[in-house]
C-alpha cells in the first residue's frame, strides 16, 4: 500500500529524514512512533505530496505520486494533528466543499449519515470555531471518511483530547479496521497504538531504527518471558524444584510471591505449575508480564540514543 | 483505484475552488464596499465635469467618462489583487492551503482556481460598471465615445494582469505581513516612478556633463521603459490609444503581450508555489 524506500530529507541546517524505507501492506494498521523531532511529519508530508524527498523513492498503491497524483489523493483520507477549517463555513459547508472535491456520489446522503454516525448532526449548521476540540477531530474524521478511502492516513489522530473524545476517536478507527481500511497511525500516545496497531515502525533522529509487530519489537528487546506467580506457601523444596525446569533463567521468591524470568516467547506456564504443585504447595494467582510498548519504545530510543552519543565520542 | 483521467480532476478542483472562493466573496462585505465606493467617486468625478461644462460651456477633456472609468475599473482590479495576495497567503498561514492538498488539488488546480474566482468576480464588476456608466452617459445626454468599448475591452486583459501578479507575490511570500508589504511596494514603486520622471523631466541640468540629474533622468526614464512593457495599468493606456489610431495590429499585440505576461505570472506562480510549498 505505502512503500518508502531510501526516503530522505534534508534541509539546510538538517537531516530530518535519512534513508527511511517503510512498507506498509494493504489492510493493517500501521503505527508510526518516535519521539518529537523524530522525523514522522516530515515523512508523512512526503507520502502526501507536501514535501519534496530530497532522495529516495516513494509509491501509493504501487503508483508514483508525480505521475498518479489526482487516483492517488482521490483514494487517501487524511486527519492531520490540527484540525484545519474554513472559519466562515459552517460544518456543512465544510463537508459539501469536500464531497465536491473529492466527486462524492449522493453527498448529502453520505455527510447526513457520517454526522449522525459521530454524533454531529444537531451541529451541522455550526461553524467548527464553534466546536470543542473533540468534536473537530470528529469532524475531520468525517471528511476524512467521505469518500470511503482505501487508505487513511493520521497524524496524532488523539492528540490533546480529553478521555471521552479519545474514545470515540478509537471507535472510529476500530469501525474502519474492521471495514479493511488500511491505516497508517503517527502518534506518541504509545497505548493508542498498542492497542490497534498490526505492525510498528520506530523512528528516531530522522532514522527507522525498527519494523516489526509487537511481539517481535518485545521479542528483540528482551528475549524472555517473565511470569509472576502467588502461591499459599513457600516450602523449602520450591528452589530446587524451580532450578531444575529446563527453561527458568532466574527466580525471585518475595513472601508468598514467586517472579520466574523464562527463556523466550513461548508459553512455559504449564512445566513451572507443575514443578510448583508438586513441592505441595497451591497456586492461587498467574500472572504473564509481558514488556509494554512503552518500555519496548524506550529501550530503542535509549539505545539508540547511547549509541548516537558514543559514536560521537569515538569520532 | 478508480481512473477519471487527470484533466477532468484537475478541472473538478479548479471548479470547486472556484465556487467556493466567488461564494465567499460574494457573500462577504468588503467588496460591496469597494464596488460601491469606486462607483461613487466615479459619480462625483463626472459630476464636477458636468458641473464645469455648466459654468463654462466648454468640455474639460474629450471624452468625458474615461478617467472616472479608469479610476473605477483601476481601483477594482488592484483591489481584487491585493484581496488575492491576503486570501492566499492566509489560507497558508492557517493550514487551510496544506488542507485542500490533502486531496485531489495541485498546484496548477489551486492557482488556476483562485485566479479564475477573481477574473470572474472582476468581470462581473466590469460588466456592472459598464452598464452604470451607460445610464450615466443617458442621463447626462452626453455620448460615450468609441474609444469607450476598446477600454472596457482592454480593461480586461489589464485586471487579469494585475491578479496574475498578485497571485504570483502571495505564492512565494512567507506570511501574510511579507505578501501585503511586497504587494503593497511594487504598487507604490510603481507610482513613485511615474511621479519621480515627471518631477525630473522639470529640472534643467546646470552642465551637460557628469550631472547626477541627468543620470537620474536616464534610470528613471529606462526603469519607465520598462515599467511601460511590464505595469498592468500601462497596457490599458497602450492598447485604447493604438486602437484609436486605428493600428489594429498593434492593439491586438498589446492584448497578446498582455496575456503572455499574465500567463507568465501564473505559471511563475506555481513554480513559486511548488518551490515555497503549501505547508505554514
Amino acid at each position: 500500500m505505502i512503500k518508502t524506500r531510501n526516503l530522505t530529507k534534508t534541509y539546510p541546517e538538517v537531516e530530518a529524514v535519512k534513508d527511511v524505507t517503510l512498507n506498509v501492506r494493504k489492510g493493517e494498521v500501521y503505527g508510526f512512533l518516535g519521539p518529537n523531532g523524530a522525523g514522522k511529519s516530515t515523512t508523512i508530508a512526503m507520502l502526501l505530496g507536501l514535501e519534496k524527498p530530497t532522495s529516495g523513492d516513494l509509491s501509493l498503491f504501487g503508483y508514483h505520486l508525480d505521475r498518479n497524483y489526482f487516483e492517488i489523493k482521490s483514494a487517501i483520507g487524511v486527519v492531520g494533528e490540527r484540525p484545519f477549517f474554513f472559519d466562515e463555513m459552517t460544518a456543512w459547508e465544510f463537508l459539501e466543499f469536500h464531497a465536491d472535491l473529492y466527486m462524492v456520489e449522493s453527498k448529502i446522503y453520505r455527510i447526513g449519515q457520517l454526522l449522525e454516525h459521530v454524533g454531529l448532526t444537531d451541529y451541522a449548521h455550526m461553524r467548527p470555531s464553534e466546536y470543542s476540540r473533540g468534536m473537530r477531530q470528529k469532524l475531520s474524521f468525517v471528511r476524512a471518511l467521505l469518500h470511503s478511502p482505501a487508505l487513511l492516513i493520521l497524524d496524532e489522530p488523539v492528540s490533546g483530547l480529553d478521555p471521552h473524545g479519545i474514545r470515540q476517536i478509537r471507535e472510529l478507527i476500530d469501525e474502519q479496521k474492521k471495514a479493511g481500511t488500511t491505516i497508517f497511525i503517527s502518534s506518541h500516545v504509545l497505548s493508542e497504538i498498542e492497542r490497534t496497531a498490526d505492525r510498528i515502525a520506530i523512528m528516531h533522529r530522522g532514522k527507522l531504527l525498527v519494523e516489526d509487530n509487537l511481539d517481535g519489537l518485545r521479542y528483540t528487546v528482551d528475549q524472555s518471558t517473565r511470569v509472576r506467580i502467588e502461591v499459599t506457601r513457600t516450602p523449602d523444596a520450591l528452589s530446587d524444584a524451580l532450578s531444575a525446569v529446563p527453561h527458568v533463567k532466574e527466580y525471585r521468591i518475595q513472601g508468598q510471591q514467586i517472579e520466574i524470568s523464562l527463556d523466550g516467547i513461548a508459553d512455559y506456564r504449564a512445566e513451572v505449575s507443575a514443578a510448583i504443585t508438586a513441592t505441595g504447595t497451591t497456586i492461587v494467582g498467574m500472572e504473564t508480564k509481558k514488556a509494554s510498548l512503552e518500555e519496548t519504545f524506550m529501550t530503542f530510543t535509549d539505545e539508540n540514543v547511547v549509541g548516537i552519543s558514543q559514536a560521537g565520542e569515538t569520532r | 483505484m478508480m481512473t477519471v483521467g487527470k484533466s477532468v480532476e484537475r478541472i473538478r478542483a479548479v471548479v470547486t475552488i472556484h465556487k467556493r472562493d466567488l461564494r465567499l466573496a460574494l457573500f462577504g462585505p468588503v467588496l460591496h464596499v469597494v464596488t460601491t465606493s469606486s462607483i461613487v467617486i466615479a459619480i462625483v468625478i463626472i459630476r464636477n465635469y458636468l458641473n464645469y461644462i455648466r459654468s463654462n460651456g466648454i468640455y474639460p477633456m474629450p471624452d468625458l467618462f474615461s478617467f472616472p472609468f479608469r479610476w473605477a475599473i483601476i481601483t477594482i482590479g488592484v483591489y481584487l489583487a491585493f484581496s488575492t495576495v491576503v486570501t492566499i497567503s492566509r489560507e497558508r498561514e492557517s493550514g487551510i492551503m496544506e488542507l485542500l492538498f490533502y486531496g485531489p488539488v495541485d498546484h496548477i488546480a489551486y492557482v488556476v482556481g483562485k485566479y479564475m474566482a477573481q477574473v470572474t468576480l472582476y468581470l462581473m464588476i466590469l460588466a456592472l460598471y459598464s452598464v452604470c456608466f451607460l445610464i450615466f452617459s443617458w442621463m447626462a445626454h452626453v455620448q460615450i465615445s468609441a474609444s469607450f468599448s476598446f477600454m472596457i475591452l482592454m480593461s480586461v486583459f489589464t485586471g487579469g494582469y494585475l491578479i496574475a501578479i498578485g497571485i504570483f507575490v502571495s505564492s512565494v511570500s512567507g506570511s501574510v505581513r511579507n505578501a501585503t508589504l511586497v504587494f503593497l511596494a511594487i504598487v507604490i514603486v510603481a507610482l513613485l516612478l511615474q511621479g519621480v520622471q515627471s518631477w525630473l523631466s522639470n529640472i534643467t541640468p546646470e552642465s551637460d556633463y557628469y550631472n547626477p540629474v541627468l543620470l537620474l533622468q536616464q534610470v528613471v526614464s529606462w526603469t519607465q521603459i520598462a515599467l511601460t512593457w511590464l505595469s498592468p495599468f500601462s497596457y490599458l493606456n497602450h492598447g485604447v490609444n493604438e486602437m484609436l489610431r486605428g493600428n489594429m495590429k498593434a492593439f491586438v499585440g498589446t492584448i497578446a503581450l498582455a496575456i503572455s505576461f499574465c500567463l507568465i505570472f501564473l505559471a511563475s506562480s506555481v513554480l513559486g508555489l511548488k518551490f515555497r510549498g503549501v505547508r505554514q
